[in-house]
């Protein structure tokens, strides 16, 4: 029997192929390339932009800022997000239910509008005693307690962790002490993916960065942003190797979570 | 002794959604009494087992384990021992740390908590698999590391959940019976829920049969064979037949209820005489299994009986017409 070469489901794949992958591909092809000015196509084969990224002074700061910041900000809605999330889980469906609600808010606030809130409080009315970069991971923070919010959900409801939580009340055991002893170490897989989500998510966070720490801190983001228009092929080869860095966490992540649901499988 | 009784509930009752799940139920068991809870899914008989064990929290009623009042009690202090269905072990623990991790709950110290639960690996012949985790074993090493874990601190009660239903036909009948040969060295005293009759019949000293939130009927499993109280009794314990009494031949016949009659009790007529029922039904179907042959009949009055034979006994063609009977001893009479 003949294969039907056209199909609408293989046109429809074939096109979100190329939307997804044609500006990427763009991207590469100008980090790595001499000059992509005169014609269609990029010529010339090159890593210079790559190295140039690498040791310009301004890009390694933008890069140590933004991990660091990224980094606080993943922290603190681990502790606090993390706590809240598995505490609601042993205490009550309500709360559980709360925090599900909660975690929505993130969603229908704007980032420019919470941007502008944050330098409202700590930079115009109040600003100068408290440092931007506390302010930022405060701010970033609560917009990254969704992702972890969910993810967290998912792995303790894939443990099933009702019945074990009945099974150690009849043991005689509390929740703290179950908490250590079975539900941190079975979650712990996948609390490092959060917190690795929460730390790329933070990292290439845009408008905050720009809004509240624009002119004081340079982040990566806003950098790239800014250099796109100055030095392209910079600007092209800096969003490669966030990439490269962003592809090599995510993979770290899926690691994670396989291993986490064949050990406890 | 003051207090005989290990467990007693008391009009017991609970409504959950709006719904009734458990209705004023009443509920004793003696020190090393096995009582199974019989009924069908929804019956409410895991909702009365989870209430026991301080899972689910009554409406009314009082529920006292060993002489002491527990029905206000968290899970935690009723130091009842709980098989569930699932098991619900803990993944990341070995065998030998999934026993000892109530003992270290109650605050036992490690040597201690280590013999104790060493030697209940030994009673259920574990010792092989102390420190392999639970995805390891197979379901009915599961199940016995469950069971070990319940027992670990020495509770005055166990509460059984469905503990033999995740397990394959083939493991369930040798399984049910170590556990009782267990049960009966150790006189621990122990609450099954189960919705398999076979089970319910060979685990326990009596059986508790429920319906819609209520106890129907908690008897020895002789008793209930020989007098279900109920039709509903007997017709869900699914070994009697059930003759309407208005239509019932001679002297057996009442304006109401129902004849119930033992499966065994029903025999086809070989020309003696009886001082008991005796009727013509024409037979519908037969059913050939392993032991027995099972004989769908239809009387003249419409009532559907179950006639069980043997296999060796000359068959009985459908549409034939058959002469039965049986002893006046055999009968129950269930006015409703």
């Amino acid at each position: 029997m003949k294969r039907r070469l056209f199909s609408w489901p293989g046109l429809a794949l074939a096109t979100m192929v190329v939307l997804a992958v044609l500006p990427p591909l763009a991207v590469l092809s100008y980090a790595f390339s001499t000059r992509w000015d005169r014609s269609v196509l990029p010529e010339g084969a090159t890593w210079a932009w790559m190295l140039e990224t690498l040791r310009t002074p301004q890009v390694q700061s933008a890069v140590a800022q933004t991990l660091a910041l990224s980094f606080a900000s993943a922290l603190l809605t681990l502790l606090v997000g993390g706590t809240a999330t598995i505490v609601a889980r042993l205490v009550s469906p309500r709360v559980t239910a709360l925090l599900d609600t909660l975690s929505l808010l993130p969603y229908a606030i704007p980032p420019v509008v919470i941007a502008i809130g944050a330098l409202e409080l700590f930079v115009g009315r109040w600003g100068g005693w408290l440092d931007l970069r506390v302010v930022y991971v405060g701010v970033v923070s609560p917009l990254l307690f969704p992702l972890l919010h969910k993810t967290l959900g998912a792995a303790m409801r894939q443990l099933d962790v009702e019945p074990l939580m009945e099974a150690a009340h009849t043991l005689g055991a509390t929740d703290g002490y179950l908490l250590r002893r079975v539900l941190l170490p079975l979650l712990a897989p996948a609390l490092v993916a959060c917190l690795l989500l929460c730390w790329v998510t933070a990292a290439m966070e845009f408008a905050i960065a720009n809004l509240l720490l624009g002119g004081s801190i340079e982040m990566l983001q806003p950098l790239m942003n800014g250099m796109r228009n100055v030095k392209g092929h910079l600007s092209a080869a800096l969003a490669v190797l966030s990439f490269a860095v962003i592809a090599a966490m995510g993979m770290l992540v899926e690691g994670l979570m396989a291993w986490n649901t064949r050990r406890n499988s | 002794m003051e207090h005989p009784q290990e467990l007693v509930v008391r009009q017991a009752a609970l409504r959950l959604g709006g719904r009734a799940i458990l209705r004023d139920v009443d509920l004793e068991l003696a020190r090393g009494e096995v009582v199974a809870l019989l009924g069908a899914s929804g019956c409410g008989k895991t909702t009365l087992l989870r209430s026991i064990a301080g899972l689910a929290t009554l409406d009314a009623g009082t529920i006292a384990i060993g002489g002491r009042d527990v029905t206000q009690a968290s899970a935690q202090q009723r130091g009842v021992g709980v098989v569930f269905q699932h098991y619900a072990l803990f993944p990341n623990l070995s065998v030998l740390e999934n026993i000892k991790f109530g003992l270290l709950a109650a605050g036992a110290d490690q040597a201690s908590a280590t013999a104790r639960a060493e030697s209940l690996l030994r009673l259920v012949e574990l010792e092989a698999h102390r420190d392999s985790r639970p995805a390891r074993l197979s379901g009915g090493q599961r199940q016995r590391v469950a069971l070990a874990r319940a027992l670990a601190r020495k509770p005055s009660l166990l509460l059984m959940d469905e503990p033999f239903s995740a397990l394959d036909e083939s493991l369930r009948v040798p399984l049910r019976r170590s556990f009782r040969r267990l049960q009966r060295q150790l006189q621990q005293t122990c609450l099954v829920v189960t919705h398999d009759r076979a089970e319910a019949f060979e685990l326990a000293d009596r059986v508790a049969v429920m319906f819609d939130g209520r106890i129907a009927q908690c008897d020895t499993p002789a008793m209930l064979w020989r007098q279900p109280a109920t039709r509903q009794v007997a017709t869900f314990l699914g070994a009697f037949n059930l003759i309407a009494a208005p239509a019932a031949p001679g002297s057996l016949r009442r304006e109401t209820g129902w004849w119930a009659l033992p499966l065994a009790a029903l025999r086809v007529r070989d020309g003696q005489r009886s001082d008991g029922l005796t009727l013509r039904a024409r037979v519908v179907e037969s059913w050939f299994g392993q032991q027995r042959v099972s004989v769908d009949l239809e009387t003249e009055a419409g009532d559907a009986l179950t006639l069980s034979r043997d296999l060796a006994a000359l068959p009985l063609a459908a549409g034939d017409w058959v002469e039965l009977t049986a002893d006046a001893a055999a009968l129950q009479y269930l006015p409703n």
